[in-house]
């Protein structure tokens, strides 16, 4: 199963901000999707997932249109990790969890059994166990981040789309998360696609990256291929260098 | 874990016995002095009279169709509009929120209003308008937000602020055209608010009317936990968010408008009960809407014994409401920084 995004332009207040995407997501895959700030690569996420709808083109899965999907059958292909978790209502992590199953329920349902053994699982897959009785809204900001990857993995979809898990942790939180997100994605063959802007954490944890500029794809491939000088440095207008790392990674980082 | 659940369902259990003791008692409150002999021979009209329908003396009428009616609509009426402050405090993610601060009560006031004015009749007609405006207003308080496309509070507050002062004046049209001698009166009540015209139709109605909203609302709990997340997750995890949202508020609003046809505008206890309802219980409890319920209901009985008999005439309960709503969230805003 495929994410295909074909010849998609999205327009906000008459400005144009993505331009004739074309590009297919796999499952088993990370993507990340690299970018200045404000070269729509949220707006390229949430088009993914029917939040915005394209001005031209279309975005596919199952070979339909998204747009054409209701709200529960989408959710239950493709699950979202916001950027800022910002809930001021106070949940315990276990609730939060729990609301990854929402798609399956119908009308009045209550949660089932089945329900909260996949929530369990999931928060067990994280590493999150003893927070289960916590208040979300007192987590750490690498918690919320983990709760929230825990409820996508209970929503049980073939995609996951987050948007910047990594924008408000730290260094060993940060490569914490992004393997944790690589080894969901090969264990349980999902695709994930995140956006990102850390171009080492990408590179040390991405399969393939779609460098996006002023709206539109500049690149995209196998991490090995697109991780240049050359194309960082296009991408983001300062000069990279690029330097080996004792077990000879390549360690990519600005001039400035 | 267990201890704190355990003494959260301890604060229910108090407060259910302290709303039980309260409803006894009130039974005992009232400007007619009744001595013990006349509640014991009361008793045993009462029940003949629900038995066998035989005729109450006239002590026993005032117990059962006066007090007792009342009583039991101040609850309900409690229950009701403290439920509806809760379900909007958590669909607006925003802890001020309530049907006052959104214009649905100013809405619902004035729809009553101009039932009162209007020389047509027919069934249900003041319920039917405060319905109708109460529903109006929130309408008009969320297109409102959505234009100026801002999600904060302050927005949220500000277009409510504006419906509300749309109605209000609306509604002090229709006192200025009113018939001064008997319409204008009738308005007045609405806008201070009073259970005195409690019968047992009022009481069915609000059987029938508020405690399926409880249960219902209690039911769809999940869902609007998920709806407070606001309007992107809630979708990405399978929420239709603006159907589902207008279910809810249509409920509410209805629950609502429902309350203020009948006992005016009873300000306040819709904003403080839930608040202090998650202050003790968290909002992530279970038994918050129970608690609530019956948290609101007693407290409005207990104010409406106060209205009924601190002095000769009675007090409007709105205004009793607002003389402890007020100081109450001054006291959260101010010491405990929970607004």
């Amino acid at each position: 199963m495929k994410i295909k995004v074909e010849d998609l332009t999205f327009l906000f207040d008459e400005k144009e901000v993505l331009k004739n995407i074309n590009i297919e997501f796999e499952k088993g895959k990370v993507y990340s999707l690299l970018g200045k700030n404000g070269t729509g690569k949220t707006t390229l996420l949430k088009n993914l997932f029917g939040i915005y709808r394209a001005n031209k083109g279309k975005v596919e899965v199952k070979d339909r249109n998204i747009h054409d999907f209701n709200e529960k059958d989408l959710s239950k292909i493709i699950s979202y990790v916001p950027q800022s978790i910002s809930s001021k209502l106070n949940f315990t992590v276990l609730t939060v969890v729990l609301m990854g199953r929402n798609p399956y329920l119908n009308g009045l349902d209550k949660l089932t059994d089945r329900d909260y053994k996949l929530s369990y699982d999931a928060i067990k897959i994280v590493g999150i166990e003893s927070l289960v009785e916590e208040n979300f809204s007192k987590l750490s900001g690498g918690q919320k981040q983990l709760v929230m990857i825990a409820r996508a993995i209970a929503q049980d979809t073939e995609f996951i789309i987050m948007d910047e898990p990594t924008s408000s942790l730290d260094i060993k939180n940060q490569h914490e998360v992004m393997n944790l997100i690589w080894n969901i994605s090969k264990k349980y063959n999902k695709g994930v696609i995140l956006s990102i802007h850390d171009p080492l954490l990408c590179y040390r944890y991405c399969d393939e990256i779609v460098m996006i500029k002023d709206g539109s794809i500049m690149i995209n491939g196998k991490v090995e291929d697109i991780f240049t000088e050359y194309n960082l440095s296009s991408l983001y207008d300062i000069e990279f260098t690029v330097v080996k790392g004792i077990n000879g990674e390549r360690i990519i980082t600005p001039i400035y | 874990m267990s201890k704190k659940n355990d003494l959260k369902l301890y604060y229910l259990f108090i407060i259910t016995i302290f709303f039980v003791l309260t409803l006894i008692v009130s039974m005992f409150i009232g400007r007619y002095s009744i001595d013990r002999q006349e509640y014991v021979n009361s008793i045993g009209n009462i029940k003949s009279h629900i038995l066998n329908g035989t005729e109450l003396n006239p002590i026993a009428m005032i117990l059962f169709n006066v007090r007792l009616t009342r009583i039991l609509m101040a609850a309900l009426v409690g229950a009701g509009l403290s439920i509806s402050g809760l379900v909007f405090q958590n669909v607006f993610k925003n802890p001020i929120a309530s049907p006052d601060i959104l214009g649905v009560t100013s809405g619902a006031s004035f729809g009553a209003a101009l039932a009162i004015i209007l020389p047509v009749e027919f069934k249900g007609k003041i319920q039917i308008l405060a319905f109708t405006f109460g529903v109006l207003a929130i309408l008009i308080t969320c297109f409102i937000k959505r234009m100026s496309r801002d999600e904060s509070i302050l927005y949220l507050v500000l277009s409510g602020i504006i419906t509300s002062a749309f109605f209000t004046s609306l509604l002090s049209i229709m006192k200025y055209i009113s018939d001064p001698y008997q319409q204008l009166p009738s308005i007045v009540f609405w806008t201070m608010g009073g259970l005195h015209r409690a019968n047992w139709e009022l009481v069915r109605n609000c059987i029938f009317i508020i405690i399926p909203s409880i249960i219902l609302i209690n039911k769809l709990d999940f869902k609007i936990k998920i709806l407070s997340l606001g309007d992107t997750e809630a979708k990405s995890l399978g929420m239709n968010v603006s159907k589902f949202r207008n279910l809810i508020l249509y409920l509410v609003s209805f629950v609502v408008s429902f309350c203020v046809s009948i006992s005016g505008t009873i300000g306040w206890i819709s904003l403080i009960v839930p608040h202090l309802s998650r202050i003790l219980l968290g909002n992530d409890n279970k038994f918050i809407y129970l608690f609530t319920a019956i948290f609101g209901g007693t407290l409005l009985l207990i104010l409406d014994n106060v209205a009924r008999t601190l002095t000769t005439s009675e007090i409007p309960i709105g205004i009793l409401t607002a003389m402890i709503g007020a100081p109450i969230l001054g006291y959260l805003l101010i010491i405990k920084k929970t607004v």
